[in-house]
């Protein structure tokens, strides 16, 4: 079996579209690792003084910056935040407080701390909340918005701090909700293994393989094994690719800060205990459990389509047809659908989104990701056996 | 035809009753031919066991419906002996000759009936049916970026091979083929007649106890049709091969038996010199003009024509004399096909 498998892998290797394919997406992850990692919105930071570094200084300067304050988040940590940002950059923070607006080479706590702080038009909603019976929570002491009024979770047992742009930036072109690494890798699985049946029914070595002793039980299982591994070895490299981008550059600092606290990627309410590390562990696994199943999928109807131009076509249209099938509706129907669309590989592997619908649905924390890993098996149990059994029963000239 | 009387006769015969054999045999004398593989030793035929006979059985009504809308009854009520040899398989374009042997493959299901081998379906068998087979499709696919090499090993573990004996049994079929030197060279850079070589070298593998080839010269030059014709003289000394082809000189020098197929039904079958017999005082060499030539092209099948001087000798295939003068000939095998397929096409 390992050697079958070896031989269709070789298989998809061999063809020039999945060679080329494989180099766009090399491509497209330097691309993707210039704009995020190297050349990233991050690499200047401006020191109290006026001074500007980049590169390795500047990203060294936040981290030692962050450092200070890591460890538990509770808002006594955020008001010394503030006040080491009115000290060191008096007219920055003016510019939070008074008009809302954070400039970019800021060190990355006092980024951070700007959701806190309540903008110009706060006043006029604490009137209109009085004025219409509504309770509005007051401030700290310091004048910031409580973590529990933010909706943060964990408040009860405070979240950790720390370094949390490279994590930031990495879970973003990872798996992020716009061009990210997860939707190429797909794209990728789709086009290697849209031939892995019906490149035999092309070439004609269908009549060949059949009449062998293995070319109606194992052989299909070592196609389908094939397809897997190529997925597996397409998430698992730009992973690991992107890893060692960011780890050389960004070091490690802030593995184990929770993910709420990352900037910029929204999470603060997202109810699961998961630190930088965990979260970008499960983009991992979310992409790399949607490659799998974009690939099963695909060889199914690689072994339905019969040439290789249809199934690369149609199983390209099913890919992606998930993303445009939304009704954004408000009847249970619509919003079933909406779920069931949001749990299919093209749109599960926007992490970002799966993480927070289950707040836009008051669902529980958990129960998309359920979703997604139960639609996940049912897809691939059902494109496993369908594509065994048409492949096995696929007629000669018939 | 009365189908019930015959699967009882099917029934006796495997029982072992020679009457119930003679009683099939003087029923359909022109139709039937017989495939026997004997199963020894349980599940697994094993190669020392097939020594006089191997059938292959081929089990009433098997019919393949045609896509196009003609329904053929392909061939009926069969029950049929191979002895291990090289059988071949003559007939016109659309006969059934693929058809038949896709179907005993096992790659095109029946539209009814079943084929079996010692009673079982071959579907049944299945990996053990295969594991005897040996096939070579008309215009067999390949895979462009393999070696020579590499495209046997592949299929050398699809045919459940182990690896130190598929290398082994590898480099020997290479070298047997002539494709020695061509080894590690693609397939893609290999000329017809080196593919098919190699296509025979693939079917040769696991050393089939059933060897089928669909049209395997096709593209061969004459000099790599005579080594495929003693290839397959020597590896049929104790198999069944079944070798369809429109060159008949293919199975002129080789073959122990022939069948011939029109329409879907098997008209003759027998040994070379039997079937030719049946067409002593069909064919006629006459010489004659360049005019009366056409004259004559016009109403009988020429299986050759060739001047001398203002003369051309015609070979002409005709139940009756075509012309004055005309001498009879000894048939041979392109006789007896234009004597069979000459309409075809027509």
């Amino acid at each position: 079996m390992l050697r079958m498998i070896g031989f269709e892998l070789q298989k998809i290797l061999g063809r020039g579209i999945t060679k080329g394919a494989i180099a766009a997406l090399l491509v497209s992850c330097l691309f993707l690792l210039q704009a995020f990692c190297w050349n990233n919105p991050y690499d200047t930071v401006r020191l109290p003084d006026g001074a500007i570094l980049s590169g390795r200084d500047a990203i060294a300067y936040n981290q030692s910056v962050a450092a200070r304050y890591e460890g538990d988040l509770t808002d006594e940590t955020l008001q010394q935040i503030a006040e080491d940002f009115a000290r060191e950059y008096p007219q920055d923070y003016q510019q939070v407080v008074q008009a809302s607006q954070v400039s970019s080479d800021l060190p990355a706590p006092y980024r951070y701390l700007s959701q806190f702080v309540p903008g110009p038009a706060y006043q006029q909603e604490i009137q209109r909340a009085q004025e219409a019976g509504i309770a509005i929570p007051s401030l700290t002491s310091a004048g910031l918005i409580r973590l529990q009024d933010l909706e943060i979770s964990f408040v009860e047992k405070p979240l950790q701090y720390g370094y949390g742009d490279s994590w930031s930036l990495f879970f973003q072109s990872f798996c992020g909700p716009a061009f990210s690494a997860a939707l190429l890798i797909l794209l990728v699985s789709v086009i290697g293994v849209s031939t892995l049946l019906a490149g035999e029914y092309d070439r004609g070595t269908d009549a060949l393989i059949l009449t062998t002793k293995y070319g109606k039980n194992r052989v299909i299982l070592a196609k389908l094994l094939a397809g897997i591994l190529f997925a597996t070895f397409l998430t698992a490299g730009v992973f690991l690719l992107f890893c060692a981008a960011f780890g050389l550059q960004f070091g490690v600092a802030g593995w184990s800060a929770d993910m709420q606290t990352v900037p910029w990627i929204s999470l603060f309410n997202v109810n699961i205990p998961l630190n930088n590390l965990e979260l970008l562990l499960l983009g991992f696994l979310i992409v790399w459990v949607s490659a799998v199943v974009s690939a099963v999928i695909t060889a199914m109807i690689s072994a339905l389509a019969k040439t290789s131009v249809a199934s690369l076509l149609i199983a390209i249209c099913l890919a992606i047809a998930p993303y445009f099938l939304h009704t954004n509706g408000e009847s249970p129907w619509c919003v079933c659908w909406d779920l069931w669309m949001w749990a299919w590989p093209i749109n599960a592997v926007n992490l970002q989104h799966l993480l927070r619908l289950p707040i836009a649905y008051n669902l529980g924390a958990y129960d998309t990701l359920l979703l997604f890993g139960g639609t996940a098996i049912i897809l691939f149990l059902l494109s496993v056996v369908i594509a065994y059994h048409a492949f096995r029963r696929h007629r000669i000239g018939g | 035809m009365n189908p019930i009387e015959d699967h009882m006769l099917i029934r006796r015969i495997q029982a072992g009753d020679p009457q119930a054999f003679e009683r099939l045999v003087e029923k359909y004398y022109d139709n039937i031919f017989q495939f026997c593989v004997r199963r020894c030793n349980g599940d697994r035929v094993l190669a020392s066991d097939l020594t006089q006979e191997t059938f292959l059985k081929l089990v009433e009504h098997i019919q393949q419906y045609r896509p196009t809308g003609k329904f053929i009854n392909f061939l009926l009520t069969i029950n049929a002996t191979f002895q291990p040899g090289i059988y071949g398989l003559l007939g016109a374009n659309g006969a059934g000759k693929t058809t038949l042997m896709r179907l005993i493959c096992d790659i095109l299901p029946p539209t009814s009936g079943e084929i079996t081998l010692d009673g079982i379906p071959i579907r049944t068998l299945g990996a053990n049916y295969r594991a005897l087979l040996g096939y070579l499709p008309q215009n067999f696919g390949y895979y462009p970026g393999f070696t020579a090499t590499r495209f046997l090993q592949y299929f050398a573990t699809l045919k459940g091979l182990e690896a130190g004996f598929a290398k082994r049994r590898v480099q020997e079929l290479l070298d047997l083929v002539g494709l020695k030197e061509a080894a590690h060279q693609k397939i893609r850079t290999f000329s017809g007649g080196m593919r098919q070589r190699l296509g025979i070298a693939q079917a040769l593998l696991n050393d089939p106890k059933v060897l089928i080839l669909d049209e395997p010269t096709a593209g061969l030059d004459p000099k790599e049709r005579v080594r495929f014709r003693n290839l397959i003289a020597s590896f049929a000394q104790d198999k069944i091969v079944l070798l369809s082809t429109h060159i008949v000189t293919d199975v002129e020098y080789i073959a122990d038996r022939l069948m011939i197929l029109k329409d879907g039904t098997l008209i003759r079958r027998g040994t070379p010199q039997e079937i030719l017999a049946e067409i002593a005082g069909c064919v006629w060499e006459c010489h004659v003009t360049r005019q009366e030539a056409s004259e004559l092209a016009q109403y009988f099948p020429i299986c050759n024509q060739r001047g001398e001087g203002d003369t051309v000798i015609l070979r002409i295939v005709s139940p009756q004399m075509p012309c004055p003068g005309a001498l009879t000939a000894t048939p041979c095998l392109e006789d007896l096909y234009l004597y069979h397929f000459y309409g075809e096409g027509h």
